[in-house]
């Protein structure tokens, strides 16, 4: 996965962005293998608009081995997934990110 | 004040006339230099924008300078900071805030994803996360770090609506037992509904100006001693902790400051529990109690009406209801009737300090006020 780092203040995100938005510096693109631990999370039981068909769902905070902290699902049930649990990227469409457990 | 109610059919303008009104007749004040006008979602759910030229018109005061003050669920807040400023400038002198949101007749989808646009739509919303979903992040977080069980957070809500049952202007007047709260049903996990405050429609209004022109239309007018607003970063997952809202912590050590007070200082207390985690963070964060204790307050009683820091003594977004831009400004209203001895079957005993907490997005704008007794 690419991700965007800023080499003055260690800010990081997996979105682009043209400053840093703590320091206003230059930001870097890296590249980052999309392994991580999940921070928290929560299972949608009540989508807004356009994800009805796919409730109930799990969204979690994951922190990325040396890259970012990103916010996306995961596509396992709800309750195979702790706070903890390793994770690995499986897609990145229109810019939402999905992880499923690690093998 | 309105009531907050749901599916009254009251318009956006009809809510914010009746809560207008009131503060005019009440105080007696007829011209008003300038009005602020809090709100969130007008232009995502009733398709109408310029809210300020709206409601100045339907208030009888076509042509007067008006504005729409946008902060999230924070709108109530940011709007009368927006207006303490302009009375501070000198450049106007009497300004009318008031603060409406019309949630009800629309679907929960809709309202959902109104609800998001307070979040970062390309990086978040676009996930499918809803806004329930983000403090339910956050009260899993807190649970786990701080070893505190849902029992424990189910009181704040049990405290909202046992002192929202004497507000005659609540949306929910039941009172509910820590097991109604464990038993309902599951919004987005751990969070329960009665965990989170409903969508109601409601507007209130207050009335700014300098101390002198304040004292000419009542014997008992309240200080703003702070106004505050603090800014973070917009997106909870950016944050080093979701445990805490660095903006409140921020936004209150400016406002105790600006007041020259200490938190031992404050009488009551108005915060933001959109949901039960937000009540029991902000106790916290204010400077109420030490970080993963918040929850110690509540056994022990100490944020009922008769306890040391009497919190939510109208039922608070919980049970008052949270019409989301116009809550902030219900808060300071609600303080103000206590501070003034108006509070009715609400009043907490020997209030002379209070303080508001308004939080907008994720915790992204936080707005505090502290009002005294003059």
């Amino acid at each position: 996965m690419k991700a965007y780092v800023c080499p003055s203040c260690g800010w990081a995100d997996f979105h682009r962005a043209g400053l840093c938005p703590r320091c206003a510096g230059a930001v870097k693109e890296l590249a980052f293998e999309g392994k991580g631990k999940i921070v928290t999370y929560t299972t949608i039981r009540y989508p807004p608009k356009g994800f009805e068909n796919r409730a109930p769902y799990v969204v979690a905070i994951i922190d990325i081995e040396n890259g970012p902290r990103v916010i996306g699902r995961v596509s396992n049930s709800p309750d195979e997934v702790k706070i903890g649990s390793a994770v690995s990227l499986s897609s990145a469409k229109e810019g939402a990110l999905e992880f499923r457990l690690a093998a | 004040m309105t009531s907050v109610t749901s599916g009254s059919g009251r318009t956006l303008t009809d809510l914010f006339v009746e809560a207008a009104k009131q503060a005019l007749d009440e105080s007696g004040v007829d011209k008003i230099d300038s009005l602020y006008v809090g709100n969130m979602m007008s232009g995502f759910l009733q398709n109408q924008e310029h809210l300020g030229a709206l409601m100045a018109t339907a208030l009888g005061r076509e042509g007067v300078p008006a504005y729409k003050v946008e902060g999230a669920c924070a709108s109530g807040g940011v709007a009368v900071n927006a207006a303490v400023k302009a009375v501070l400038s000198g450049l106007e002198e009497i300004v009318l805030v008031g603060a409406v949101e019309k949630m009800s007749g629309y679907t929960t989808p809709e309202v959902t994803t109104g609800l998001m646009m307070a979040e970062d739509r390309l990086k978040v919303a676009s996930t499918g996360v809803t806004f329930v979903g983000l403090n339910a992040m956050i009260a899993r977080e807190y649970m786990s770090k701080y070893k505190v069980g849902h029992e424990s957070l189910a009181q704040f809500p049990v405290l909202c609506h046992q002192n929202g049952l004497d507000n005659p202007k609540a949306q929910f007047r039941r009172k509910i037992e820590i097991q109604d709260v464990l038993e309902s049903p599951l919004v987005a996990d751990p969070l329960r509904l009665l965990d989170c405050s409903g969508i109601g429609d409601g507007a209130a209004a207050i009335l700014l100006a300098p101390r002198d022109v304040a004292k000419k239309f009542t014997d008992s007018p309240v200080e703003v001693a702070a106004s505050t607003v603090a800014g973070d970063t917009l997106s909870l997952y950016q944050r080093p902790t979701t445990t805490t809202f660095e903006a409140s912590r921020q936004a209150s050590d400016r406002a105790y400051k600006q007041a020259g007070i200490t938190p031992r200082d404050v009488d009551l207390l108005e915060v933001h529990d959109a949901f039960s985690i937000l009540g029991v963070m902000a106790l916290e964060d204010l400077g109420f109690a030490e970080k993963g204790a918040g929850t110690g307050l509540l056994d022990e009683g100490e944020c009922a009406r008769d306890g040391r820091v009497p919190t939510n003594s109208f039922g608070g977004l919980k049970a008052r209801g949270h019409p989301v831009g116009a809550s902030g400004l219900y808060q300071i209203a609600e303080v103000a009737l206590q501070l003034k001895n108006e509070a009715g079957k609400c009043q907490v005993p020997c209030a002379e300090v209070g303080l508001t907490q308004s939080v907008g997005g994720i915790g992204s704008t936080v707005a505090i006020h502290i009002l005294r007794a003059m």
